[in-house]
Parts: structure tokens; C-alpha cells; sequence
């Protein structure tokens, strides 16, 4: 019965996967671009900013 | 970021609509099931959500910001040890919140609880570095 729980849930995630991903990837993406890509080659932040970034954009 | 907003996402607003019209949270609750053992299905699937989100966004990041300093294949119990317990954690938290807010106040959570998280809780910068702002 639990595990019937857990099927269902997961039915659900995987019929709106592309949903799911677009809501949930798509901001730390865009903060990836800006201060982990742009940023460090305009110069406005020292290129060792991506080791402190990753942390914050991926949990 | 992206494994917070994820896994409080995925277990919150499903929640906070399963209070509302639907009442779909009492079909659940009526389901020959302990309680506790549903909140702990919906802290499982949110949590298995938040390492799918991560576990997307990881290469992408890679790839967008090149070699980053401390990420090496050699880390990687750290890091999925990391991302297990992080998911877990803010499903945990997304529980609770979709139980607390009532339906039309979703806006504030992201506002008063997710907004100030991600800036102040030193997601985008080292907490050591605080250090040198405090004159």
C-alpha cells in the first residue's frame, strides 16, 4: 500500500518531466549563465567565484 | 537552489492544493495507511525529485562555467551524500510548510521563506567571507 503510494507519485513526475525540469532547472541555469559564465569573463568577479557558486546554484 | 526549490516545490504546492478544492488529501489520509507513513511517502518522492533536479542541473553547470576548483570525480560519495541529505532535509521542510500555509498564501512563501533563504543563507557566496564585511 505504501509502495502503491510511491508508484503513483512517481507516475506523476514522470508524465510531467519536462515540466518539472523547466520549473525547478531553468533559474539556476540562468544564474549559472550570468555569474558563473558572464560575469567572470566581463571581469566583474575573480574567475575562483565558480567554486563558491556551484555550491549555492546545485543544492 | 535548484535541489531546494525541487524538493520543497514538489511536496508543498501539491499539498497546499490537496488542502484546498480538492480535498484530495482525505482520500489519502482514508487510505487503509498510518498518517505518518504518508507523510513519509511524500518526504521520499520530494526528496527523490530535489536529486533528480541536481543530478540535471551538475553537468549543465559544468559545462556552462567549465573547471571549477574541488569538483573532481574523486568527491563524488561527498557530494551524493550531500544531495541525499539536502533533499531529504527540504522535503522534510516542504511539509511542513504545505501544511502551515493556507491555499492563497503560497505567494508568501517564496517571498518570506525561499527568497531570503537563498540570499542570506550564503547560498552564492562563503559563509567565512562575512568575516571581512563586518567593519
Amino acid at each position: 500500500m505504501f509502495w502503491a503510494l510511491i508508484v503513483r507519485d512517481a507516475t506523476v513526475v514522470r508524465r510531467e518531466l519536462i515540466f518539472f525540469l523547466l520549473r525547478t532547472a531553468m533559474q539556476p541555469l540562468m544564474f549559472t549563465v550570468v555569474f558563473g559564465f558572464l560575469m567572470p569573463r566581463m571581469g566583474l568577479v575573480q574567475r575562483g567565484y565558480t567554486a563558491a557558486l556551484l555550491p549555492g546554484v546545485l543544492p | 537552489m535548484s535541489l531546494a526549490l525541487a524538493a520543497v516545490q514538489s511536496v508543498a504546492l501539491p499539498l497546499v492544493a490537496d488542502f484546498g478544492w480538492t480535498k484530495e488529501i482525505e482520500d489519502r489520509l482514508l487510505a487503509p495507511v498510518a498518517s505518518q507513513l504518508i507523510a513519509l511517502e511524500k518526504i521520499i518522492s520530494g526528496a527523490v525529485q530535489g536529486v533528480i533536479a541536481a543530478v540535471f542541473v551538475l553537468p549543465l553547470a559544468r559545462l556552462i562555467m567549465g573547471p571549477i576548483d574541488g569538483l573532481a570525480l574523486a568527491h563524488f560519495g561527498e557530494i551524493g551524500a550531500i544531495l541525499i541529505l539536502g533533499s531529504i532535509a527540504f522535503s522534510a521542510i516542504g511539509l511542513y510548510l504545505g501544511t502551515v500555509i493556507e491555499g492563497p498564501q503560497v505567494g508568501l512563501m517564496f517571498g518570506l521563506i525561499i527568497a531570503p533563504m537563498i540570499m542570506f543563507g550564503c547560498a552564492y557566496y562563503p559563509w567565512s567571507g562575512l568575516d571581512t564585511c563586518r567593519r
